[in-house]
C-alpha cells in the first residue's frame, strides 16, 4: 500500500510547473480547487515574466538523480529508517555525504521487512539544476523527481484498470531527457533514463523489473506515453509497433502530453498524494520554505514557551483559588455560627465550633420550647373531633384520655365495623384497637389505647 | 532551524519552564485534593450549621411572636370558669408557674369539672385558646357521667405563656 503525503506547497494556492526542455520551457499555471488542482498551460512563457512572488515548482530528470527500492531487516519503521541511509549508501557510485536524498513510501511489509523508495542526486547536479533555472530566471521552491512525479500524475490521470498486478510502463518522450517508468498496479518498481528511440532498452529494462521469465502475456502490460514527443502519433507509433512484438498491451497516450511532466511537477506540489518528493532540501533549501520552517519551528517553540508559563501560572492561581475558596468557606461558617450564639466563636473551628454551638443552643431551645409547643395543633381539635366521630358512628364513650404522649378511649359500639373513622382520627392503626363480644346490650366493649409522638 | 539562536533559546525556556511547570502542576494536584477534602469537610460543616440555624430560627421566631404581643398576660382561668360554668363548683384546681426567658413564665392550669355538659366543656377550651396569648389544652380526661345526658366529669389541664 503506497503511503500518501502532503504536497510541498500545501501552504500556496497557486504555482507553476516548470519543465525545462531543450527547445525552451514548458509550464503550467497550477490552481487547486474544490475538485483537485486546475492546470492551464502557459504557451510561450517568458520564465522571466512569471514575476518575483512566482511559486514554481522545477523537477531532477532521471540522468541527474536515481531512484531505488531499499529493503531494512526491520519490521519497526523506525528502526528500519536509521538504517537506509547506510542501504543507499551501498548503492550509491558516490558518497551519501555528497547526496541529498530523501526516502519515499516506506513500507511494512509481509515478511517482517521494511521497504522504501529512495530518491537520490548529486549535490553538484541539484546545484547545476538550479543553476539553469536560475538562468531561465526560475528560482524553483521545490525539486521533485521526474521519474516519479510522472508515474504519480499519470496513475492519476489513468487509474489502473481491474487487473491491480498488471504491468504499467510510461514512457516520457523528451529528446535526450526521455525517461522510462516501469511498474505493477500503482506500484512503481523504477525510473529509467531511456535513450531516444532506443526500443531494445525498453525491453531490456522490461525484462528485468517485470520479470516475466516465460516471456510476455498478452494485455498484462499497458503502455502510456506523454512529453512532448508523444505529440508526434508516427513515432509513437513506430516505437509502440516494435515494442509490442515482444509485450503486447494497450496503448495510451496521455493528454496534451507536451506539458504532462509540468503538470504532474505542480499537481504533486499542490495536492496530497503519494511519493510526494522535494529534493531542494538542506543546504539547497529555498528561501521561502525556510522561513516557514523558521516560521514552523518559532510557532512550535512559542508555544511551547506559552505552554511552559501557563502551566507555571497555573498552579499559583488554582492554589489561590482554592485557598480563596476555603477562606470564603470558613468566613461564612465563623459568619454563621457567630450569629447563632451570643459570643466571639474564637479560634475554634469545624467540628470544635460546631459544638460549641450546638451547647450553646441545645441551652436556648430547651427554654423557647414553650413559645414552639403553642404553635403545635391544639388537643381541642382532637377532642371535637373525638366526639363528633362518636355521635356519627353511635359510639358510647365510657373514658376519653387525651393527652400530649398518650390516648386512650374506651366505651362500647353498635357495631363490629364501625372503628375506622376513629382510628383514623385518632391517628392510629387498628392494632391498637381491642373489641370484647358483645354484651347483653348487644353493644361491643372496645378500648384504643396508643402512644402517641409529639 | 534550531540553530537560529533565537529558536534555541524559546525551545530551552519553554522546555525549562515545562519542567517547572509539570513538577508544581504535581505538588498543586496534590495541595488541591487536600484542599478538596477541606473544603468538602467545611461545607459539610456549614451544612450541619444551617440545619442549626433552621432550627434555632424557628425557636426565635415562636419567641419573638409571643414577644411582639400588645397583651402578654392570658384571660384568667377564673374569669373563663366563671363566663362558661357558671356558679357550678370546681371540683378541684391547682396552678402552678415555671419561669422561661425573659420574664416569661409557663403557667399550668388542672382543673376537675363534675358533671358538666360536653358543649359547656368546648365552649370553655375553645374561649381559653381564642385569646392573646392563648390558653393550650394539654391533657384532658373525659368520663361519661352514670346518669348520660350528655355530661361527663372532665378532667382539664391547661398552659399558657405569662409575660409579666
Amino acid at each position: 500500500m503506497t503511503q500518501t503525503g502532503k504536497g510541498y506547497l500545501q501552504w500556496a494556492g497557486t504555482c507553476y510547473g516548470v519543465d525545462l526542455q531543450d527547445d525552451g520551457a514548458r509550464v503550467v499555471s497550477a490552481a487547486r480547487s474544490r475538485s483537485g488542482v486546475r492546470c492551464t498551460e502557459v504557451r510561450d512563457a517568458r520564465l522571466s515574466r512569471l514575476g518575483d512572488g512566482a511559486v514554481c515548482v522545477g523537477g531532477l530528470s532521471a540522468r541527474e538523480s536515481l531512484v531505488r527500492w531499499l529493503e531494512a531487516p526491520y519490521s519497526a519503521i523506525d528502526k528500519a529508517e536509521r538504517v537506509l541511509p547506510t542501504l543507499l549508501d551501498i548503492q550509491l557510485p558516490f558518497p551519501l555525504e555528497d547526496c541529498v536524498f530523501s526516502f519515499l513510501d516506506v513500507i511494512r511489509t509481509p515478511e517482517g521487512t521494511t521497504r522504501a523508495l529512495a530518491v537520490a542526486a548529486r549535490k553538484s547536479d541539484v546545484e547545476r539544476k538550479l543553476r539553469l533555472f536560475g538562468d531561465h530566471g526560475v528560482d524553483p521552491v521545490v525539486l521533485d523527481q521526474e521519474g516519479v512525479a510522472l508515474w504519480s500524475q499519470s496513475i492519476e490521470e489513468r487509474p489502473p484498470g481491474g487487473n491491480s498486478s498488471a504491468g504499467r510502463v510510461l514512457i516520457h518522450l523528451s529528446g535526450a531527457r526521455s525517461v522510462l517508468v516501469v511498474g505493477r498496479g500503482t506500484g512503481i518498481l523504477g525510473v529509467h533514463a531511456l535513450r531516444a528511440g532506443d526500443t531494445g532498452q525498453v525491453i531490456r529494462m522490461l525484462h528485468a523489473q517485470l520479470g516475466v521469465r516465460d516471456g510476455p502475456t498478452p494485455g498484462e502490460v499497458e503502455w502510456f506515453w506523454s512529453g512532448p514527443g508523444a505529440e508526434d502519433g508516427v513515432a509513437v507509433s513506430e516505437m509502440q509497433e516494435r515494442l509490442q512484438k515482444e509485450w503486447p498491451g494497450r496503448s495510451y497516450v496521455h493528454e496534451a502530453p507536451e506539458y504532462f511532466l509540468a503538470r504532474a511537477l505542480a499537481t504533486r506540489a499542490l495536492r496530497t498524494g503519494p511519493l510526494r518528493c522535494n529534493l531542494r532540501g538542506g543546504e539547497f533549501t529555498h528561501e521561502s520554505m525556510a522561513r516557514r520552517a523558521r516560521g514552523r519551528a518559532r510557532a512550535a517553540a512559542a508555544v511551547v514557551l506559552a505552554s511552559g508559563l501557563l502551566l507555571c501560572a497555573a498552579s499559583p492561581s488554582a492554589r489561590l483559588i482554592s485557598g480563596r475558596k476555603i477562606d470564603a468557606a470558613n468566613t461564612v461558617f465563623k459568619t454563621t455560627a457567630e450569629s447563632l450564639i451570643s459570643g466571639p466563636l474564637g479560634p475554634a473551628k469545624g467540628e470544635d465550633a460546631l459544638r460549641i454551638v450546638r451547647s450553646e443552643l441545645a441551652g436556648e431551645t430547651d427554654s423557647l420550647e414553650p413559645f414552639v409547643a403553642a404553635f403545635e395543633p391544639s388537643l381541642s381539635d382532637l377532642l371535637l373531633a373525638v366526639m363528633e366521630t362518636g355521635k356519627d358512628n353511635d359510639l358510647r364513650y365510657e373514658v376519653v384520655s387525651l393527652g400530649r404522649d398518650r390516648i386512650e378511649v374506651r366505651g362500647t359500639s353498635s357495631d363490629w365495623n364501625s372503628f375506622s373513622e376513629l382510628l383514623s382520627v385518632l391517628g392510629v392503626s387498628e392494632k391498637h384497637l381491642r373489641r370484647k363480644d358483645a354484651g347483653a346490650d348487644e353493644r361491643i366493649p372496645f378500648s384504643i389505647v396508643a402512644d402517641r409522638g409529639r | 532551524m534550531k540553530d537560529d539562536p533565537t529558536i534555541r533559546l524559546m525551545w530551552i525556556c519553554g522546555g525549562v519552564l515545562l519542567a517547572i511547570g509539570a513538577v508544581l502542576c504535581m505538588s498543586t494536584l496534590d495541595s488541591l485534593r487536600a484542599d478538596g477534602a477541606t473544603l468538602r469537610a467545611r461545607l459539610s460543616e456549614l451544612e450541619e450549621l444551617r440545619g442549626m440555624e433552621r432550627h434555632a430560627s424557628r425557636y426565635r421566631g415562636a419567641y419573638r411572636k409571643f414577644d411582639g404581643l400588645s397583651a402578654r398576660r392570658p384571660v384568667a382561668m377564673a374569669t373563663l370558669l366563671k363566663k362558661h360554668m357558671g356558679g357550678q363548683p370546681v371540683e378541684d384546681s391547682r396552678s402552678t408557674r415555671q419561669s422561661l426567658v425573659r420574664g416569661w413564665t409557663v403557667r399550668r392550669q388542672e382543673m376537675a369539672l363534675g358533671e358538666v355538659s360536653m358543649d359547656k366543656v368546648m365552649a370553655l377550651v375553645h374561649d381559653a385558646e381564642s385569646g392573646r396569648p392563648p390558653w393550650r389544652l394539654t391533657r384532658c380526661i373525659v368520663r361519661a357521667s352514670p346518669g348520660g345526658g350528655g355530661k361527663a366529669k372532665v378532667d382539664l389541664v391547661f398552659e399558657a405563656l405569662d409575660g409579666e
